[in-house]
């Protein structure tokens, strides 16, 4: 989905890497759309992780930074 | 230091770090999670850096498969890893206090373990339990260190260090061992070793990103 047609955008650092999401979405929103699972999913917001259970109440503002690394099997 | 008699690895350790040094490495509680390729190496290189008080959780035995890349040897397939491990790391510094547990970790027992520990080190294979050990523990200790996405033979990724929160994460992050990418010791062993090498600076003060 065009981030423009939901009306304003803000520009979110992904893993170092700038994008636009609309204004409304919360972390839950941008993981769902970025990650394909997302129960493998550590996030961070601005330095902080942000446990799975507070990503919705997790308001974004333009400039902030996230780092999301999803996990993956092996050791 | 100077009371107590050296043994044979203090006293080539003192070659390499100043006696400050090798106190301060020596004072510091590391607990980890799997003693399988991750956690074997990682124990391995930490005691012989001079790391001597370690807990280490893992309910497997060793089998043929994990020879490949785990600190064990033949003659020890059907032996409990951790019984090996703590054998092995007491092999190289004999006063080192290594507190194992034969156990399969679960969430819900998680503060019967490493408590005290000023590291804790993530060295799971499965993701669900990789994940989950992370979530659990990252804000009851001071840092954290993750290997995630060590596999690979014919298709490979590089390997980086990522900070997220507290948590230093080692690894592609990319390549599942269950997903045709074999584990091999090569690969598996540099993300030991970038994991160790956190710990090891954290501890020193140095910062690990650089």
């Amino acid at each position: 989905m065009n981030a423009e047609s939901e009306g304003n955008t803000m520009n979110i650092l992904v893993n170092g890497h700038p994008k636009d999401f609309p204004e409304a979405h919360n972390l839950k929103n941008i993981i769902e759309q970025l990650c394909a699972q997302t129960s493998r999913v550590m996030a961070e917001v601005n330095g902080k992780i942000i446990r799975s259970p507070q990503w919705e109440s997790t308001p974004l503002k333009d400039g902030d930074k996230i780092e999301l690394v999803s996990f993956v099997g092996g050791g | 230091m100077t009371i107590k008699q050296l043994n044979a690895l203090e006293q080539g350790l003192l070659r390499y770090l100043s006696q400050e040094q090798l106190k301060k490495i020596q004072s510091v509680n590391v607990g980890i999670g799997g003693a399988g390729g991750l956690g074997s190496n990682v124990a391995m290189m930490l005691v012989r850096t001079g790391f001597k008080q370690i807990e280490i959780i893992d309910h497997d035995v060793i089998e043929p498969s994990n020879l490949n890349r785990q600190q064990y040897f033949a003659d020890e397939v059907g032996f409990p890893k951790v019984d090996v491990l703590q054998k092995r790391l007491l092999a190289i510094n004999p006063d080192a206090q290594i507190t194992i547990h034969r156990i399969k970790w679960a969430p819900q027992e998680a503060q019967k373990y490493f408590q005290g520990c000023d590291f804790i080190v993530e060295a799971f294979d499965q993701v669900d339990g990789k994940h989950t050990f992370v979530d659990t523990y990252h804000d009851k200790v001071k840092f954290m260190v993750s290997g995630v996405g060590m596999a690979g033979l014919t298709q490979k990724k590089s390997m980086t260090l990522r900070k997220i929160g507290n948590v230093y994460i080692a690894g592609d992050t990319q390549t599942c061992s269950h997903q045709g990418h074999p584990p091999m010791a090569p690969r598996v062993t540099q993300c030991a070793a970038m994991m160790a090498e956190v710990v090891l600076d954290l501890t020193l003060g140095i910062n690990p990103l650089k």
